[in-house]
């Protein structure tokens, strides 16, 4: 029941384990799905029991997350810090992406505010237009996971602050949309903290073929994600598919070194 | 010293090869080498301005770790050339 293991006696039924464990429950469900009406449980169905609008608690949250990863890679998640070095369609896309598996603590930055158009592919919404990124989407993760720590640094990343800005993350995404911003970021904060690994992002412009996405390992520490050829230039947009497959790479990448370390990377 | 240069994506395409021997003399930088490398003359237009310097858009990773166009090379060093895309 509700992803933990409950032991119950032979002929209860469903509505009978809502009334005795839950009574104020309006939704059930019975192994994934709506049952059509009341019936007797079976060994290892799985019951589910929700008041619509409760907010489960952080601990029972933890314990579906638990029960979803495995208890050793929900762990290691609970424990990670991960830097997000822009907000935009890649970095608000990787946040959410990360925060929905339970990464301990983000460290988010970026200095702009969200514009309509920023809508068609970044992971806002349109009451949050004028609003700075860090604040919009800290607000926006809290109600997808509210036990994700947020620290948000509403700054213009430099060389001089990157270090500590991103002082304590295990991994750092490169989410900027500048070319020479990413060169900026890569260079300087591989300069600062070589050991911590970078996960960036070139060529994701447009609607064209999803199967020239890769991820690539330029580095024992550098990982690029994308075409690496693919602008966004006028004809060639920025939007919401390319650019989010390109984020959850980049989100999957941190996962790989998060759990399973760094031993295993993209092609080179 | 002989150092080993590599080139990716539009820059490997401008170059016509993705790696390539280059011979440089004791003190040479990243920068140095990529004025001499034949691929990365073939690729001049986009490393470098009208005024012969280093574009800010190009990446230069020295033995797996980006490193600045200053950064001093050694005997069996492998320096790859990577121009990043806008985008994101």
């Amino acid at each position: 029941m509700n992803e933990r293991p409950l032991a119950v006696e032979d002929g209860l039924t469903l509505l009978g384990l809502r009334d005795r464990e839950k009574p104020d429950a309006d939704v059930v469900t019975l192994n994934g799905g709506l049952p059509a009406g009341d019936s007797v449980l079976r060994e290892g169905d799985s019951v589910c029991l929700i008041r619509r609008g409760e907010i489960p608690d952080p601990a029972e949250l933890d314990a579906l997350m638990a029960a979803r990863h495995t208890p050793g890679v929900h762990r290691r998640l609970a424990q990670a810090s991960v830097g997000i070095a822009g907000l935009g369609g890649l970095g608000s896309a990787v946040a959410v992406a990360l925060a929905r598996v339970g990464i301990g603590r983000l460290v988010l930055a970026d200095f702009d505010v969200v514009e309509p158009s920023n809508l068609n592919r970044q992971q806002y919404f349109t009451d949050q237009i004028g609003m700075r990124k860090t604040e919009a989407l800290a607000a926006n993760l809290a109600r997808i996971h509210p036990r994700v720590r947020c620290e948000t640094h509403a700054v213009r990343l430099v060389p001089d602050n990157l270090a500590s800005v991103f002082a304590t993350v295990d991994v750092l995404v490169e989410a900027f949309d500048r070319a020479d911003q990413k060169v900026m970021l890569l260079q300087a904060f591989a300069a600062a903290r070589p050991d911590i690994p970078i996960v960036g992002a070139s060529g994701l412009a447009g609607h064209g073929d999803e199967s020239g996405l890769a991820v690539r390992r330029l580095g024992p520490n550098l990982y690029i994600v994308g075409d690496l050829e693919t602008a966004a230039r006028p004809g060639c947009g920025l939007m919401a598919p390319r650019v989010g497959i390109a984020a959850h790479m980049q989100a999957n990448v941190v996962l790989r070194l998060l759990v399973d370390g760094a031993d295993r990377g993209g092609r080179t | 010293m002989k150092i080993t240069m590599v080139y990716h994506a539009q820059i490997r395409r401008l170059a016509g090869i993705a790696e390539e021997g280059v011979e440089l003399s004791d003190g040479a930088t990243v920068a140095d080498a990529m004025r001499r490398a034949p691929g990365a003359a073939a690729a001049a237009e986009l490393l470098f301005d009208a005024e012969g310097r280093l574009q800010p858009v190009i990446l230069t990773v020295l033995n797996g770790v980006p490193a600045g166009p200053g950064h001093a090379l050694r005997d069996g060093d492998t320096l790859a050339l990577f121009s990043p895309v806008a985008g994101g």
